[in-house]
């Protein structure tokens, strides 16, 4: 028996936007939609197990363009940017982009976005769904620091999978194919302004293509979709079979604000010995010393498919009958065929081959503390 | 088989096929607005105006959307599309918006809105730092108070446009309109100097609005709720519920709110609701579009965004010129005072045909020619028999009775601006 994950019908009012390639992406096909950052996001356009095979061998195009971006610039820029996250961004190049956390005092994750350095003292970050505007712009209050916050025109769309090299040298050029991970360029698509960085929410070889000019959204995704027909290049939702297998989280359900850094697995982007001063430093310090008292591990939940395609809402975890954390991510992986997902249980119950009960709508489950990520645990995939 | 784990709707394994499914909803049976039999191959189902209002099939449960105590209650209902307000699920139609909106004029409704997320504020400097975040004096709001507060930016922009309730000397609650407040006000913490907590309590309202809505409360709560005055607030308990109940609304009729302070409670709580309000014909609806645009309720992240000052969208009366207290926005907003505003967030009417009870897009406003701005929200009132709403103009175009072409999806209709609200400008209704 496999319990379906719950879909419904939405307003479909002005209050949440349209990224530009909202009306394209709907031509083609894209039947169910998310909403994130406060606007739709596509999420499906086929069976979710066809798309991730299409990922996974071929080429796919993602409308991300609810990831949206805060700019942070002006004098102070860098000093501002130190003082918003734990990762020291000392070794961050003009050029570089990098996975970054910003935390609250509490050491609690604001959001996780991706920073990219365009000049020495001016950056974006790609956000995950909270708003990072906001907390920038309170931050700034009182800082001293000669600084200015905003939101530029700027819409990403993912391009991932095997292929996606060999579609952007199509689009680009040949020198992407020079581009590192973690690197961007700057570049047109037939006079349209973009920004490419080779970096993605999927494991596998992947780009990212900032649009830089907001009504040139059409425009782009039919240059993109016309480059990619020899390439077999589809549309798809992003996979979230492919990122629990690659250990990607997800903000605001696997990590929020109750929890920190080192918890989530994610005490590798904090440096408490940077030279610079930042937000939560003084909370986390004394976390990293007592060391933390629960931990988002992997699960594996043997036996047939639990959830069909994916969680609809987090499930309690359970231990000798007793509730004691939250399953946050569950899919039927279909290239491993096992039940994978994540849970935050305490310490205790934290070891690899730990037995704990996921408790479904139909019933408990066992599950088994496992090893996450479930593949490619050193990202030579996306790497190669 | 397969089995859902959620009581909304119901479809199979989602495919390109069958994703019309999520969209066969029933007919209401009143005659007010009708939703399509099904989407068109694959796509949302495109405005026609001649039903509800556009609705987005196909929207896919997920871990990282939320959903309120009464989630499951709500749902038996019959509810039959969802809102998405502060990361989580709200009902947004039942029936049908003008059903829903007759008996929210005549009888009494119950709303889940649980969506309505708090920010609470105490410590020993939570006053000071309550006045730090608006321009609103707080030195006027007595503890037990509620009042309609504006957060603004040093710019002026508005953050976010909360009801506040004044729990204790230092204590508050925010009772957010969408988005991420928490994030603001814990930010501007960080250099404020101040000592302070910020933090979202587990806090869940419901809104009992309507006219029989006291007849409701006084079953619940006997007679002396009836003391409780308009934007006022009393903390009780109901059976061992934990509950602060303030005299305010959404719909500018006679209501409540009941802040439930434990999640445990939800079903407990909605169900003694429910059941008090039998005899008096309760009904669970979503907020209405309609009710509020004839109060000239705005809405936040349509009518107001971080890019608007109070004066341009008529909330001036909400910044108090005399505060002495210093508040983020001071400056700029004595500024925009002394140099008026470039445009106007002003009443409309639009002629033709009934609409919708709300509109997929921001339509484009014309006069003379050319854009002078756009409709930000936009709904037929069944009462007025008129298609009223607002729009963002210019200042040059904002004078009452400008004539303009709003650009709908079916072409474009003429429009007149005309004084807001469009009923009850006193707000004598629900202050009776």
């Amino acid at each position: 028996m496999v319990i379906e994950g719950g879909q419904t019908t939405l307003y479909f009012g002005p209050w949440y936007r349209k990224s530009p390639f909202f009306a394209a992406a709907q031509r083609a096909g894209c039947y169910g939609y998310d909403l994130y950052n406060k606007m739709y996001i596509p999420s499906n356009f086929a069976d979710p197990v066809e798309e991730y095979w299409h990922l996974v061998n071929e080429v796919t195009v993602w409308d991300v363009g609810c990831e949206r971006q805060v700019e942070i610039k002006g004098p102070d820029g860098h000093e501002f940017m130190e003082f918003l996250t734990p990762r020291d961004l000392s070794t961050c190049k003009v050029g570089q982009a990098k996975y970054v956390v910003l935390t609250d005092e509490q050491g609690g994750i604001v959001n996780d976005p991706v920073l990219t350095r365009l000049e020495k003292d001016r950056f974006w970050l790609s956000t995950a769904d909270s708003d990072v505007l906001l907390w920038a712009k309170g931050v700034a209050y009182h800082s001293d620091l000669d600084v200015e916050i905003e939101e530029p025109d700027v819409s990403p769309m993912q391009i991932q999978g095997p292929k996606s090299k060999d579609l952007l040298s199509a689009l680009v050029g040949p020198r992407v194919l020079d581009l590192a991970y973690y690197h961007f360029l700057h570049a047109k698509i037939d006079g349209i302004p973009v920004l490419v960085t080779r970096t993605g929410w999927s494991a596998e070889v992947g780009y990212e293509i900032y649009l830089r000019d907001g009504s040139r959204g059409t425009d782009l995704w039919e240059r993109v979709m016309g480059a990619g027909k020899r390439f077999h290049l589809r549309p798809t939702g992003p996979s979230e079979y492919r990122r629990i297998e690659a250990g990607i989280l997800n903000y605001p359900s696997d990590i929020n604000l109750d929890y920190n850094p080192y918890e989530a697995g994610l005490g590798w982007l904090v440096d408490l010995d940077k030279k610079h001063d930042f937000i939560g430093k003084k909370a986390l310090k004394k976390i990293k010393k007592d060391g933390p008292s629960r931990k988002l591990v992997g699960v594996e939940v043997p036996g047939e498919e639990v959830v069909r395609p994916w969680l609809p809402h987090p499930w309690p975890v359970r231990k000798d009958g007793k509730e004691v954390g939250t399953l946050t991510a569950l899919a039927m992986s279909p290239r491993l065929r096992k039940n994978i997902g994540y849970a935050w249980v305490p310490v205790r119950l934290s070891k690899l081959g730990t037995e704990i009960e996921i408790l479904t709508p139909a019933g408990p489950r066992k599950a088994i503390v496992v090893k996450k990520p479930f593949i490619d645990p050193k990202k030579d995939l996306p790497k190669a | 088989m397969i089995r859902r784990d959620s009581r909304i709707g119901w479809s199979e394994f989602p495919n390109r096929q069958n994703a019309h499914l999520a969209s066969q909803l029933p007919r209401p049976k009143s005659g007010g607005g009708t939703i399509p039999d099904r989407a068109r191959d694959g796509v949302l189902t495109e405005t026609t105006n001649d039903y509800a209002g556009p609705i987005l099939p196909g929207f896919r449960e997920t871990a990282w959307i939320q959903k309120s105590p009464y989630f499951h209650r709500a749902a038996k209902h019959g509810v039959r599309a969802y809102d998405l307000y502060n990361h989580m699920l709200m009902p947004g139609l039942y029936t049908d918006p003008v059903d829903e909106y007759w008996h929210l004029v005549n009888h009494v409704t119950l709303w889940d809105v649980g969506v309505e997320r708090q920010v609470e504020i105490d410590g020993p400097d939570g006053f000071e730092f309550m006045q730090l975040l608006t321009p609103r004096d707080m030195e006027k709001c007595a503890v037990g108070e509620c009042k309609y507060v504006l957060l603004t930016t040093p710019d002026g922009g508005i953050v976010n446009d909360p009801v506040l309730l004044r729990l204790g000397e230092k204590h508050f609650w925010l009772s957010l309109s969408d988005w991420d407040v928490i994030f603001w006000c814990k930010g501007v913490a960080v250099n404020a100097g101040l000592d302070v907590i910020v933090r979202e309590p587990d806090v869940s309202p419901l809104q009992l609005q309507g006219p029989k809505s006291k007849d409701v409360m006084v079953a619940l709560f006997g007679e002396e709720i009836l003391d409780l005055e308009y934007y006022h607030l009393t903390e009780t308990q109901l059976d061992g519920i934990p509950l602060v109940i303030t005299r305010t609304g959404w719909s500018a009729e006679r209501g409540y709110e009941l802040y439930l302070r434990d999640s445990k409670f939800g079903e407990k709580l909605w169900d003694k609701v429910m059941s008090a309000g039998a005899k008096y014909d309760i009904r669970p609806i979503a907020p209405s579009e309609v009710r509020r645009i004839e109060a000239g309720i705005l809405n936040y992240s349509s009518d107001i965004m971080l890019d608007n000052n109070p004066y341009e969208v008529g909330l001036g009366w909400t910044v108090d010129e005399d505060k002495t207290a210093d508040y983020l926005g001071k400056a700029a907003l004595g500024r925009i005072k002394k140099e008026g505003v470039k445009r106007k967030l002003v009443g409309i009417e639009v002629e033709g045909a009934p609409l919708g009870a709300w509109i997929p897009d921001y339509w484009d406003v014309h006069a003379d020619g050319r854009k002078v701005g756009h409709v930000t929200s936009l709904t037929y009132s069944p009462r007025l028999e008129k298609n009223i709403g607002y729009a963002l103009l210019g200042i040059d175009h904002a004078k009452i009775g400008t004539r303009l072409r709003v650009s709908t999806t079916d072409g474009t209709r003429g429009a007149t601006v005309v004084k807001k609200p469009f009923v009850d400008p006193k707000k004598d209704i629900p202050k009776s």
